[in-house]
């Protein structure tokens, strides 16, 4: 026996049949799960553009569970107005109406823009569980899809209570002023609470904002 | 085809695998895990690191902030114009026609609630873009600005 032929490692029975079944396992991954994550990559793709049908989907669901919510505040106003003397025609009735119309609009707008971020959460989280697949990690998919159902109606149910609380209470103060002057009367009177990227905000007037654009001169 | 495995059993029987080796080869087992990490590397990077890819560039490209933003204010608009007729119709249907002094008073208050409204969702959706772009970078406490 050569030297050559004594270094030679012979494979094993046992090695062979171990490459056998990582083969066999590879093979299987190929054929029954690999076209399952590209099928997923490709939803989650698609739900990432903009303008997509789950974008629009969740956007229309912000709107309607706004409108829903604020149709019930809308009948509490009125009676709340009513109830406290205000009648249909005076201007303490008809502000108080027309105003939750502003806090529908406020409530429908964030709650739509709220929507997008829930499924950019859902885009970056569906992403994030496929690269870790391939990291052979666990994947978290569904998770923000199932809270992005429900977070929208629970906001829009909120902030119409809240509207309908507050405009009861303006209304009431809305009367108030009336015979001096409307425009003042409707000026908050006590100050914002400033949400914007300027610590502290701006305060004119004795109003605050937190952004100066939004500001309109009296007048 | 039922359960995926007809690929290599069917090649059980036979000389070569799937990967075209001989079983009668002295070094079959080394040369076919060679082939497979090969094979598994092409899958990774075909299928993985497109989806790496799109991480990153949401991750890292300022734009995505922009777009989120100017996506919420277009939201905000859209919601008032909406409701802007809406309450229109709703004032109609109880016979209510404001006075010139309530409608001056109505659309000053009307303006002023959209541009806040619009500030409002402009830097919600600015803050939590940041966040989400901090988070898949690593950032274990992500910041909104």
């Amino acid at each position: 026996m050569s030297k050559k032929d004594k270094q030679e490692v012979q494979e094993t029975p046992q090695q062979r049949a171990m490459t056998e079944l990582a083969m066999n396992r590879w093979a299987d991954w190929k054929q029954r799960y690999l076209p399952m994550q590209k099928r997923l990559i490709s939803q989650i793709t698609e739900l990432g553009k903009p303008g997509s049908a789950v974008r629009e989907s969740a956007s229309g669901r912000a709107a309607t569970d706004t409108t829903m919510q604020f149709a019930k505040a809308q009948g509490a106003v009125q009676n709340a107005l009513t109830n406290t003397g205000a009648q249909v025609g005076s201007s303490k009735f008809n502000l108080g109406v027309a105003k939750l119309g502003e806090d529908q609009a406020k409530s429908r707008g964030l709650g739509m823009a709220m929507s997008d971020q829930l499924v950019d959460d859902a885009y970056v989280q569906g992403l994030s569980s496929i690269a870790a697949l391939g990291k052979g990690e666990r994947a978290q998919a569904s998770d923000s899809l199932g809270r992005m159902a429900s977070i929208s109606g629970r906001q829009a149910a909120s902030d119409a209570e809240i509207a309908a609380n507050e405009r009861a209470g303006n209304a009431a103060l809305i009367g108030q002023f009336a015979g001096y002057g409307l425009q003042r009367a409707m000026s908050p009177t006590a100050p914002m609470q400033p949400t914007g990227s300027v610590p502290g905000g701006f305060n004119i007037d004795g109003r605050q904002f937190n952004n100066p654009s939004a500001w309109t001169p009296p007048g | 085809m039922a359960y995926g495995l007809n690929t290599s059993q069917a090649m059980l029987g036979s000389d070569v695998n799937m990967f075209g080796l001989s079983r009668n080869s002295k070094t079959y087992a080394g040369d076919t895990y060679a082939a497979m990490t090969r094979q598994q590397w092409t899958d990774y990077i075909n299928t993985f690191v497109p989806v790496e890819n799109q991480l990153i560039q949401y991750a890292s490209d300022p734009g995505v902030v922009t777009n989120a933003m100017s996506e919420a204010s277009s939201d905000v608009n859209k919601a008032f114009t909406a409701q802007g007729a809406s309450t229109e119709r709703r004032l109609k249907g109880l016979g209510i026609t404001l006075s010139p002094e309530e409608q001056a008073s109505q659309q000053r208050s009307f303006g002023l609630s959209k541009s806040l409204a619009d500030v409002q969702a402009q830097n919600l959706a600015k803050e939590l873009t940041v966040r989400r772009q901090q988070s898949v970078l690593g950032n274990p406490a992500p910041q909104g600005t």
